[in-house]
């Protein structure tokens, strides 16, 4: 038996096959997993029951949901959310951020997906704005608009005009970052749900159909069952993304959930202060997240994707809206995801205006915002740090992505699917864990060299961007050898050709297009990178210092958080000038490659 | 091959069972089976994408069961082409000269050589996709040709193509390997393809090797049923083996035939006559080709035009649902309702038993 597996590996395997799997399995091992795993060191010290104390755990919220005051003619409805612990919390905030995320996302999904309307390609669009990366900034764009402050916020003055009372309605806290995050997020449900319903053989609804099944009873019996797997896959992506945010927690100023908590630590270790208990609040994000991980790991592994991607192979069915639908789609939907584009568009302005006081809308235009992204020095090195770190992380992922795909796709050996979920994983492990990891490991067990965070964080950063972004080549690379039949490389073997050679001239050369996309998707998503670029990337300096080692969305909530006079408005232009390259690199990937631009998710 | 066995799912698919034989230096040797007989299986251990769980495949004297693909000189024409959609003809044919080293004027000279002995001269330029089917699939041909390997393999070559066109290229593949001489396995579910083309076939089924010999063997002296009803549509009747060479196909009718299997026939056996229907001759009209013949009474329950021949089906008289088809020349003038007179060859009678 033995030595049957023997042969059997020695026929299959050669020398390039070998690399093929050793480099990515040993990268993901040293780079993902050690230090991953050293959190559970880092968290041996104390007792678990230390999480149940009320700071972490409360059973009995302090606060309430709104308070409602009134003084003379003005009536002010505050919105606030109880806080039942920084565990309790982070859990009730993912929790309810996933299931009104669920549920908006599903709704403009199957609208999209099953209806014909005028505007609806401009819904389409409309529908993804809110991933447009603008880290930090939309969130306090949305307080601005929605949050507590002095005077009227945008939502009070707009309805003080309308209805003529001076009402003053505000969300903050656990309530605007619960808000923050549903528009954030929704689309993520939105993408993946839509994909799953283009994806339904149409022939199954039509036999339902044919049965006297219609309307929502069709809709709840078989295109929503036959969905779910894209609805699970997105839901799960936003409850770790909502517990792994720390944007919207900083901006309305919540320290009790996971995620602040975690980051404050970084705060901390700068100045030798760091909270001990860290390392299990870590560790119970983890597992949480991991948890999440399992439930969705068979939607988001390479071979699944493959599956996916494959949508578009019938005319997906298209119904015309009835009067009732249509009133829906124009009145209800279409502002709601309006209201969802706020941020990004509030970014924008902010980004060309002066100020943005007290006043409802920001005022003042003038570009001098993006002038001075250059003449700062501080910034300038934020915005070359991550040219940097980015492009390099880049190199590092196509390398391995390559190699990693190109193995699951090919090799027919038992125990590849490892690599496969190696490879998958940093979707579902929250940022904030890599940064604590890397921290606990590299800084504990390589001290003073450029490993170590706290001596110099551009390489910790390189290759916590490697990892994480990672997932976006690999599937963009496994795509497209799913599309390249393997007779096109046997053909190549058969003559003669090494596996190299083999390699060089055939398959790179047809899977270019898709090498290329997802080389591009990744670059975006280094740039936008937060979580590791906020914490690690702290490590190096602040922005005052023209020599920090801090990337974009560092310097992004530098601004924001220092009270520095224009902060916020050049980090809206930091914020538009991801943006745009997001935008050019969808607009390329979408018209000139004609492939498809994989937005966070499945 | 010696005893070559591969399974897949971990033993629980056999798709190629202990196959041993040996192909002849410049032979055209065709693999002929059901679709999922292993006919591909086998064709790829030779090539070497598998390796086979037992046995070995040898190489003129050099056992290569376990070299890979890129060691052996063999060259395969894929049955959707693999052609490479980014490079052009001339490149997708100098390849596999490229890897080998060629001088650049060799390679210049031996390609334009290969594509004028498939009629593609002026095409060097061109990418697959500006290509019709035909063409592609010689490309493919050249492609393999141009490396001179020591096999050529062919698998289903053209079962993409039209049926015009497949009668071209069958006719074209035979020609070009004559006149190279070069050992050429050749893999195919068309029996008829297989008997134009082939010096001999072996004829698969689950797995397993069940004759193999030159086209005319197969055809007059099949040693078992599998193959006897494999080519063509030949009649099968059910029967009681009499001794001495006659069965009892229905009361009262008796039919000489010939026993080719090894097995052997006893007295009361149950077998199956195979008489295919070109061998079954009209009396008075339809000459046999043999003077020892049985004669059957029947009436021409339906008649089908087919061009050059006509299938006439004929219900034996005193016997319902008891028929044989014929086939007759075209030009014979039979009308459906006529009573006629059967006679078998029984040479061309075969007999095989049940068991
Ligand atoms: N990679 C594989 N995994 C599992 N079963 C296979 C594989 N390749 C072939 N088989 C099985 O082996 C048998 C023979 O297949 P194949 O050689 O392709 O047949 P043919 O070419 O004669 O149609 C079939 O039953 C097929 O399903
Ligand atoms: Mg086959």
């Amino acid at each position: 038996m033995s030595s049957a597996v023997f042969r059997r590996l020695r026929f299959e395997l050669d020398r390039l096959l070998l690399l093929q799997i050793f480099f990515p399995l040993t990268y993901l091992i040293i780079f993902m997993v050690l230090p991953i795993l050293t959190i559970l060191l880092s968290a041996r010290n104390y007792s678990l029951s230390l999480l149940f104390q009320p700071m972490y755990f409360n059973l009995h919220p302090t606060g309430s949901i709104y308070t409602l005051n009134k003084f003379e003619n003005t009536i002010f409805l505050q919105f606030t959310g109880p806080s039942f612990g920084v565990i309790l919390n982070s859990i009730i905030i993912a929790a309810i951020v996933t299931a009104s995320a669920s549920l908006l996302g599903i709704v403009v999904a199957f609208i999209l997906a099953r209806y014909k309307f005028r505007l609806k390609m401009l819904l389409r669009i409309m529908a993804i704005v809110p991933l447009l990366m603008s880290p930090f900034i939309n969130a306090y764009v949305v307080k601005k608009l929605i949050g507590p402050g002095f005077g009227y916020n945008t939502l009070s003055w707009v309805l003080s005009h309308l209805t003529g009372m001076d009402l003053r309605i505000s969300f903050g806290g656990i309530a605007g970052v619960i808000l923050t995050q549903i528009i954030t997020f929704y689309p993520i449900v939105y993408l993946n749900v839509f994909s799953s319903m283009m994806n339904i053989d149409p022939s199954l609804e039509e036999q339902a159909e044919n049965l006297g099944s219609k309307g929502f009873k069709l809709f709840r019996t078989v295109t929503f069952p036959l969905s779910l797997p894209g609805l699970i896959a997105g839901a799960a992506l936003v409850f770790i993304f909502s517990l792994e945010d720390v944007g919207a927690p900083i901006i309305f100023g919540i320290r009790d959930v996971l995620s602040y908590q975690i980051y404050n630590y970084f705060q901390g270790v700068r100045v030798n202060i760091a909270s001990p208990e860290t390392g299990a609040l870590a560790l119970t994000m983890l597992l949480i997240s991991l948890t999440v991980f399992v439930l969705i790991r068979r939607q988001t592994s390479l071979r699944q994707y493959a599956m996916v991607s494959k949508g578009g192979r019938w005319v997906p069915r298209e119904r015309r809206l009835g009067l009732k639908g249509k009133v829906a789609v124009y009145f209800v939907v279409f502002p709601l995801v309006i209201l969802t584009m706020l941020p990004q568009i509030g970014v924008f302005l902010l980004a060309f205006s002066e100020r943005w006081g007290s006043d409802p809308l920001p005022s003042g235009f003038t570009i001098i915002n993006f002038i001075e992204l250059v003449e700062i020095k501080g910034v300038f090195r934020g915005i070359l740090n991550s040219l940097l770190y980015s492009t390099v992380a880049v190199g590092i992922i196509v390398f391995l992505g390559l190699s990693a795909s190109y193995v699951v796709a090919r090799l027919k050996v038992r125990g590849i699917s490892l690599l496969d979920y190696l490879t998958t994983m940093p979707l579902a492990i929250p940022g904030l864990i890599f940064a604590f990891g890397y921290f606990y490991f590299f800084h504990r067990y390589f001290p003073n060299t450029a490993l170590d965070p706290l001596y110099n964080p551009a390489l910790p950063l390189i290759l916590v961007y490697s990892i994480r972004r990672l997932p976006f080549t690999s599937r963009s690379v496994f795509a497209g050898l799913q599309q390249t039949h393997i007779s096109l490389e046997e053909s190549s073997l058969n003559l003669g050709a090494s596996r190299i050679r083999t390699l060089s001239y055939i398959v790179i050369p047809l899977i270019a297009l898709n090498i290329a996309s997802g080389a591009m998707i990744t670059f975006v998503y280094c740039m936008g990178e937060t979580s590791a670029s906020i914490t690690l990337g702290g490590l190096g300096g602040d922005v005052s210092s023209p020599n920090h080692k801090g990337p974009i969305t560092m310097v992004m909530l530098d601004l924001i958080t220092s009270g520095r006079l224009a902060g916020v408005n050049l980090a809206a232009a930091l914020g538009v000038l991801l943006m745009c390259i997001q935008i050019a690199v969808i607009v390329i990937i979408t018209m000139i490659f004609k492939q498809s631009y994989a937005f966070i998710g499945v | 091959m010696s005893n070559l066995r591969k399974t897949y799912e971990g033993g629980r698919v056999v798709a190629v069972d202990n196959i041993s034989l040996e192909i002849k230096d410049g032979e055209f040797f065709t693999f002929l089976g059901p679709s999922g007989c292993g006919k591909t299986t086998t064709l790829r251990i030779i090539a070497g994408f598998e390796y086979p769980d037992e046995g070995s495949v040898y190489l003129g004297n050099e056992d290569v069961t376990f070299k890979k693909p890129y060691e052996r000189n063999t060259a395969m024409v894929f049955q959707n082409y693999a052609l490479w959609p980014h490079m052009t003809v001339y490149e997708n044919v100098a390849y596999g000269l490229k890897v080998r080293k060629v001088g650049e004027a060799e390679q210049k000279r031996r390609v334009r050589e290969i594509l004028e002995l498939v009629k593609l001269s002026g095409m060097e330029d061109r990418y697959p996709s500006q290509l019709s089917g035909g063409q592609q699939q010689r490309v493919a041909l050249a492609r393999a040709l141009v490396v001179q390997p020591s096999v050529l393999l062919l698998d289903e070559p053209l079962s993409n193509l039209d049926a015009k066109l497949r009668l071209e290229m069958r006719e074209e593949i035979k020609k070009i390997q004559r006149g190279l001489k070069i050992t050429t396995i050749y893999v195919t579910h068309d029996q008829e393809e297989a008997m134009s083309i082939s010096d001999r076939v072996a004829v698969m089924n689950f797995g397993k090797i069940v004759q193999i010999g030159t086209p005319e063997e197969l055809y007059f002296a099949p040693k078992e049923l599998f193959v006897a009803t494999f080519f063509g549509k030949p009649n099968i009747l059910d029967g009681i083996y009499k001794g001495e060479g006659i069965v009892e196909i229905a009361k009262g009718i008796e039919l000489g035939v010939t026993v080719l299997s090894q097995a052997g026939l006893k007295e009361g056996d149950k077998v199956k006559v195979v008489v295919r229907p070109e061998h079954i001759a009209i009396r008075g009209r339809k000459q046999a080709e043999s003077a020892k013949v049985w004669k059957i009474r029947g009436k021409v329950t339906m008649r089908m035009f087919a061009g050059a021949t006509q299938e006439l089906k004929i219900s034996i008289e005193g016997n319902d649902g008891l028929y044989v088809y014929i086939s007759a020349p075209s030009d014979l003038p039979i009308q459906a309702g006529e009573d006629l007179e059967i006679e078998i060859p029984s040479s061309r009678a075969l007999a095989f038993s049940l068991k």
